[in-house]
C-alpha cells in the first residue's frame, strides 16, 4: 500500500508545479470573456434566460449524479477541474492576441452537456467573483458560449464518430467544443453590436476573425491534452465510465 | 470505441502538445520585442466595437474593485488548484490500476 500511496500523490504534484510554473511565466492579467456590464441589459438577461433551463436540467442530472451514482463522484470532481484547470491558462497565439482553452470537451463527453452547464457556470462565476474575469451580468452569455455551446457541439461530434475511432472523436470533439465556445462569443457581441455598415451579420464575421483565428492553435491544444486525459480514464476508471454508458463493463466478455 | 492509445504514442502526443505551446511562447516573446502586446481577445473585441462607432456602455461595472495586482497570482492558484485536483484524480486511478493488475497476477 505504500508504494501505491506514494505513487498517488506526485502526479498531482508534478503536473501543479509544472502548470503553476507555466502559468506563472505567462502571468498577464487580462480578460477573454465578455467583460462585466459589457451587454446592454437586454441582451444580458436574454442570455440568462438561455441558459436556464440547461442550468435547472444540469442540478436535476449532478444530484442524481452524486446520489444514485456515487462512483463516479471522482469523474465529477475531476471533470470540473479540468475545466478549472485549462480555463485559468491564459495563452498567446499566433494573431498577436491572447486566449484560453475552455476545458469543457471531456466533461461534455464523460457526462453530457447539463451536467457541464453547471460545471462550467461554475468556474465562470469563481472567475467573476474573484477575479474580475468575464462578469456577473454577462454570466448567462459567458455561460451560453463556453458551458452550453461548447459542450452541446462536443457531445455531437462525439456521438458522431465514437463507433468509428475513439481517439479521433474526443480529440475533434475538445477542439471544436472550444472553437465554437468564441464563435458564440462572437455571435452574442455581433448582435448586441451591430456594424454601421455590415449590420449584425457584418460584426459577427468581424468578431469571429477575431476570436476563432486566435482560438485555432489553442483549440488544437487543448484537444490533445483532453485526449491524453481521457486516454488516462480510459484505462483507469473503466468502471465508472462504464456506468456511464462509455465502455464495457469490466469482465464483461 | 474508448480510445486506445499505447505508451508510445502518450509520449508522441505530449511532445507534439509541449512543442505547439512552446512555439506559442516563443512566438509570443520574440512578438512582445516588438512592441506587441498580446491583449485578451475581449479587449481588443472592445476596440473594434469602438471603431465600429459602437459605444461602450459599461452600466455596470462589478461588485466592489477588482483584486488588483493579485489577479496575477490569483490565476496561478485557480490553475495549480486544477491540475492538483486533476493530477490527484490520474494519479489515484492509475495507481488502483495497477494494484487490480497486480492483485489478478498474484490469482
Amino acid at each position: 500500500m505504500t508504494t501505491g500511496g506514494r505513487k498517488r500523490w506526485w502526479p498531482a504534484l508534478a503536473i501543479a508545479l509544472l502548470l503553476g510554473g507555466g502559468r506563472i511565466a505567462w502571468a498577464r492579467p487580462q480578460t477573454m470573456h465578455i467583460m462585466e456590464g459589457f451587454l446592454p441589459p437586454a441582451w444580458a438577461l436574454f442570455w440568462f434566460a438561455v441558459a436556464l433551463p440547461f442550468w435547472l436540467l444540469g442540478f436535476r442530472k449532478v444530484r442524481h449524479l452524486v446520489q444514485q451514482q456515487p462512483e463516479t463522484r471522482l469523474l465529477l470532481g475531476l471533470t470540473g477541474a479540468f475545466a478549472f484547470l485549462l480555463s485559468a491558462l491564459k495563452l498567446p497565439s499566433i494573431t498577436g492576441s491572447s486566449s484560453h482553452p475552455t476545458g469543457t470537451g471531456l466533461g461534455a463527453v464523460l457526462f453530457g452537456p447539463p451536467v457541464m452547464s453547471v460545471l462550467g457556470t461554475l468556474v465562470l462565476l469563481f472567475q467573476s467573483l474573484f477575479l474580475a474575469h468575464g462578469g456577473l451580468t454577462t454570466l448567462g452569455a459567458n455561460s451560453v458560449s463556453m458551458a452550453i455551446a461548447g459542450p452541446l457541439v462536443a457531445c455531437g461530434v462525439w456521438r458522431l464518430l465514437r463507433h468509428r475511432h475513439g481517439g479521433w472523436a474526443i480529440f475533434l470533439a475538445a477542439t471544436l467544443a472550444s472553437l465554437v465556445t468564441y464563435l458564440v462569443t462572437a455571435l452574442q457581441l455581433g448582435l448586441a453590436y451591430p456594424d454601421p455598415a455590415g449590420g449584425m451579420l457584418g460584426a459577427v464575421a468581424k468578431f469571429a476573425a477575431l476570436f476563432a483565428l486566435t482560438q485555432i492553435p489553442l483549440a488544437l491544444a487543448e484537444g490533445l491534452f483532453t485526449l491524453i486525459v481521457f486516454n488516462s480514464l480510459a484505462s483507469g476508471a473503466t468502471a465508472e465510465l462504464a456506468l456511464l454508458g462509455l465502455g464495457p463493463t469490466p469482465g464483461a466478455e | 470505441m474508448l480510445p486506445n492509445i499505447n505508451r508510445r504514442q502518450t509520449v508522441s502526443l505530449l511532445l507534439i502538445l509541449a512543442g505547439l505551446l512552446l512555439f506559442l511562447l516563443l512566438f509570443a516573446a520574440h512578438q512582445e520585442q516588438k512592441g506587441v502586446a498580446f491583449a485578451g481577445t475581449d479587449d481588443l473585441a472592445a476596440a473594434l466595437i469602438k471603431e465600429g462607432g459602437g459605444a461602450e456602455k459599461r452600466w455596470f461595472s462589478g461588485i466592489g474593485e477588482g483584486p488588483g495586482d493579485l489577479e496575477g497570482p490569483l490565476f496561478v492558484l485557480q490553475a495549480a488548484l486544477g491540475a492538483g485536483i486533476v493530477g490527484y484524480c490520474l494519479g489515484y486511478l492509475q495507481a488502483r490500476r495497477q494494484e487490480v493488475e497486480a492483485k489478478h497476477g498474484d490469482n
